[in-house]
Order: C-alpha cells, then structure tokens, then sequence
C-alpha cells in the first residue's frame, strides 16, 4: 500500500477534511472523547447530506431552465442560491474549498490580533460562501492553472479581508442600530447595508419609523425561506408556463401532463431540496463554529463578533418585511432589464427570495434607522435591483468557464462585488 | 432532561449562536449538556417538528411557531449572555424539576 497515495485519497474527499478540522478545533478546545468522535463524524455526514440535497435541487430547477429556454428564448437564466453552488461546487474543487475556509479563519486571527480590524466573522456559512466563490473564480483562471497552492493562498487572502473589512464598513451604522457595540454585522449584503444606511439621511426621517406600520397578519407566512420559496417558484413555474401555453408551446411535453400540477411539485421539490441543503450545512456548522469560536476567544479576546444578518431583525421588524418587499419589486426591474438586454449585460437572474428576505431586510434595517420607512424602501429597492444585475455578470463569468456550474450563482451583493472584480482581474490575467 | 431549539430564518447562523449562549449560560449554572439538558438548531420552517420542550427565538420568527405546546422565549440581542439568561433561566428550571 502506498501510503502517499492513500493520504491524498483521503485529503482529497472534502467531507473527510472538514470533518478533520472539525476535530482538530475539538481537540484544541478540549472536549471529551464522545464529543469529538460524534462531532467528527457528523461533520462528515452533513457534508454528505449536503451533496445529496444538490441533486434534489438539480433536479427540479432542470425543466424550469428548459421552459425558459423555449418559452422566453432565454438559455441563461440562474437561480442565485449560494447553498446549491457550494453544494454543486463540491464536486470538483471540494478539498480546496475545504482548506481555504480554514485559511480564512486563521488568517481572520491574525488580521483581528494585529491590526485595527478587531472583528472575528462568526457566520460560518457565509465563510464558506466565500471561500467557495474566491476558490471557483480562481481556479478557471489560466494563471492559477497547475498551481494549487497559490490558488489556495490567494483565495484565503481574498476571503479574509472581505471577513474583516466589510464588518468594519458596517460598524457606525450597527451602533445606531442596536444602541451599543456589542457586535457588527457578519454578512455578505454590507455593500447594500452601508448603502442604504447612508442613503437613508437623504430621503427620510428615522423618526417616521416602519414599526409604527401594522402589517396583515397573513403576510407573515413569506418571513419562512422555504415556504416563501416553493411558492414563488411555482408562481415562476405557472406564468412562465402560462406564457407557453399563450404561444401555443407544448409546455406538458416539457413539464408533464397537467403541467400546471406538475410545476407545483418541481417547485415544491425545490424547496425540499434547500431544506435537505440546509440540514448538511447546519450539521458541519454546528462542529466547526463553536470550535471557531473558542478558538478566537483565546487568541483574540478583545476582538468584536461580527455576526449574522437576522442578529438586527428584532430590533426593526417591521423594516424586515419592507425591505423584503422592496427588494422583490427591485429584483423584478432588474430581472426586466436583463431580459430586455438579451445577455449583453450577464445571464438572466431569477429571484431568490432567500437574498431578497435575508438581504432586502437588512438593507430596510439599516436603511429605517436613518431614513425611516423611505430609507427601509430605498435600502430594499436597491438591494433587489444591484444584487440581481452583479449576480448575472457574476453568473456569466463563472458559468461560460465551467460548464458543471450552469443554473447556478452567487446572490448577497458582496458576492457579486467580488464576483465582479475577480472576473475583471481575470480578464487582465488572460 | 430538556429539550431547546434554538431557531432562526435558515438555522445556520443566528440560531448557532444562541445555541453557544444557552450552552454557555447553562452550563455556568452547572447543568450538564446530555445530562440535564440538549440544544438542537432549527430553521423557522422545520422547527414545530423538532418538539422540543423550550423554543428560543427572535420576536420575528416567534409569530410563526403557532400552535405548539413548547414555551416560546424571545431574545433580542441574539449575543447578549445575560439577556438569554434572563429571559431563559427561570422557564428552564420549572421544565427541568417538571421532567425530573
């Protein structure tokens, strides 16, 4: 047996490596044998979970790209759910992801101990996201061609800064916010964040505030991801078949009959499937997190959390829901323009209403505690209208260079942003 | 033995993090994780099926959870350790001394 050989088989299977680290950071805080064998391995079987949510997804988003292309004349059209592109992205650059989500926490260590950039990113889904997209824009770089370990390096860089930089972007606003400097904001939607907390001034008064809005209490159904989700796909699924139908098209040839049933359950297949993403995702991240956590207070005890997006919700609820909306109206302009444009400005981006609910209500957070409900409405209008248009450029990008990556992309605007830049470097690189 | 979700829109994010403060807060109690008590995440859509004895949410996603037997607790400061314990403690002992 050679031993070289087998280690790199092992290495290589990227479930195998997170579930190591896992252990490693289980290990290094000490925890009893039970819990370090059952963290490892659970680890192991939420990357493996995850893999297998990807192919529910897979396969229900299939027709809809079919009925775009013959409906509508659109042959690139995206969902932006970051967790399918992970999910998708596993399969060929998987132990590389793996190693620079690890990187990018050390080196998010290093950056908080030793200079004025004392914030430890704690959304670990998002570290992932990250490190997914530096590593897949990368690699289909001929520069990067044969050389992993720049690769590696470099996607770790990328990825630790924006882990810094962006909570540190959104800090004066997250003070307004909350009252205190308990923690800053974690998420990759900062661009729209800061954006609409600084626009917000200019439009409204802080004091005319959403939370003195009532809202119907039915609406309260779309506030659940997968819920809100099967629904819109359906209604996406049922015009868009409803269009064909109108043209004469035979949509049950591509659906099945009773196509309008039958776009029902893809739809609802389609939310099965995140929710079967999302149990993998959770799996490895309640291993690695804590054990992240723990680690950063020892070495950087005096550096700020920066934490997840809905951390801000309970304090502008209202600001959530309108934001949301908003967002939804501006995705939809946005999704108009790229359809009119006919690819000349990036693949055609569907909405997704995880971004629109997680993002365009944050962005209506901060743009409520400055502007009031005319700042929640812009933050959200802009969010839906800037993430849709980065994600299609971002979209066209990564999928005319790999072709496993079709269907899917990137969502929160920060994604875009880097999409956008490393795409352009890319093209210097040729 | 006490059974908490902690939940949140997705659970990935914000509900791990007050499944650390609930872990940490207990256990600075001396109640011991398995033993005496178990925090599971959970995504809005999928928490009514996790039955857990406690749910510990945001005002945002507690409208949502209707119709369970569960207490429901709400946090605002999803980091702030003694909001957690303030809000918590007193409901998780009268739970703990129930299924004693």
């Amino acid at each position: 047996m050679n031993i070289i050989d087998f280690l790199t088989t092992v290495l290589s299977n990227a479930a195998v490596l997170v579930g190591l680290i896992s252990m490693l950071g289980l290990l290094a805080l000490k925890k009893p044998f039970g819990i370090v064998l059952s963290g490892t391995l659970k680890t192991i079987i939420g990357f493996i979970i995850l893999g297998a949510g990807a192919g529910v997804v897979v396969n229900a988003v299939v027709p809809l790209g079919d009925l775009f292309n013959q409906v509508l004349n659109i042959a690139d059209a995206a969902l932006p759910v970051n967790e399918v592109f992970v999910a998708i992205a596993q399969k060929s650059l998987g132990p590389q992801i793996g190693l620079v989500f690890l990187f990018a926490f050390l080196l998010n260590l290093v950056l908080a101990r030793f200079t004025k950039l004392k914030y430890i990113f704690l959304t670990g889904h998002h570290t992932l996201f990250i490190a997914t997209l530096s590593v897949g824009m990368l690699s289909v770089m001929p520069f990067f061609a044969g050389n992993e370990f720049l690769l590696i390096a470099i996607a770790s860089i990328i990825s630790a800064i924006w882990m810094v930089v962006f909570p540190a972007l959104s800090a004066p606003f997250m003070k307004e916010i909350i009252g205190s400097e308990d923690f800053v904001m974690g998420h990759f939607g900062t661009t729209n964040y800061v954006l609409a907390g600084f626009l917000g001034q200019f439009v409204g008064n802080k004091e005319d505030s959403t939370e003195n809005i009532k809202f119907p209490a039915w609406i309260s159904f779309m506030k659940e991801p997968l819920v809100a989700m099967g629904f819109v796909m359906f209604l996406i699924y049922f015009i868009v078949g409803a269009i064909g139908a109108g043209k004469g098209i035979d949509v049950a040839g591509i659906l099945g009959s009773y196509w309008a049933y039958r776009g029902l359950l893809l739809a609802l297949s389609f939310a099965g499937g995140i929710g079967v993403i999302l149990l993998g995702v959770r799996m490895v991240l309640a291993e690695v997190v804590p054990a992240f956590h723990g680690i950063a207070e020892k070495i950087v005890p005096d550096a700020k959390p920066a934490l997840d997006c809905p951390a801000v919700f309970p304090y502008a609820p209202n600001a959530v829901l309108v934001g949301y909306l908003a967002s939804i109206v501006g995705g939809l302009v946005a999704m108009a323009v790229q359809i009119a444009a006919g690819g000349s400005i990036g693949g055609v981006i569907l909405p997704s209403m995880i971004i629109h609910f997680f993002v365009g209500g944050t962005a209506g957070v901060f743009g409520n505690s400055t502007g009031g409900w005319k700042g929640a409405v812009l933050g959200g209008f802009l969010t839906g209208v800037m993430f849709t248009l980065l994600a299609g450029t971002t979209y066209s990008a990564l999928g005319a260079m790999n072709p496993e990556w079709q269907g899917a992309s990137f969502g929160d605007t920060d994604f875009g942003v880097l999409g956008n830049v490393l795409a352009w470097v890319g093209s210097l690189l040729k | 033995m006490v059974k908490i979700s902690a939940v949140c829109g997705m659970g990935l994010g914000s509900g791990l993090l007050v499944k650390m403060g609930i872990e940490k807060v207990l256990e600075s109690h001396g109640y011991k994780p398995l033993d005496d008590f178990l925090v599971e995440v959970a995504d809005i859509s999928t928490a009514r099926a996790t039955f857990p004895d406690i749910f510990v949410t945001t005002s945002e996603f507690a409208e949502r959870l209707y119709d369970v037997k569960a207490e429901i607790i709400t946090v605002k400061n999803l980091f702030d350790k003694k909001e957690i314990e303030a809000s918590l403690l007193e409901t998780f002992i009268k739970v703990y001394e129930k299924n004693k």
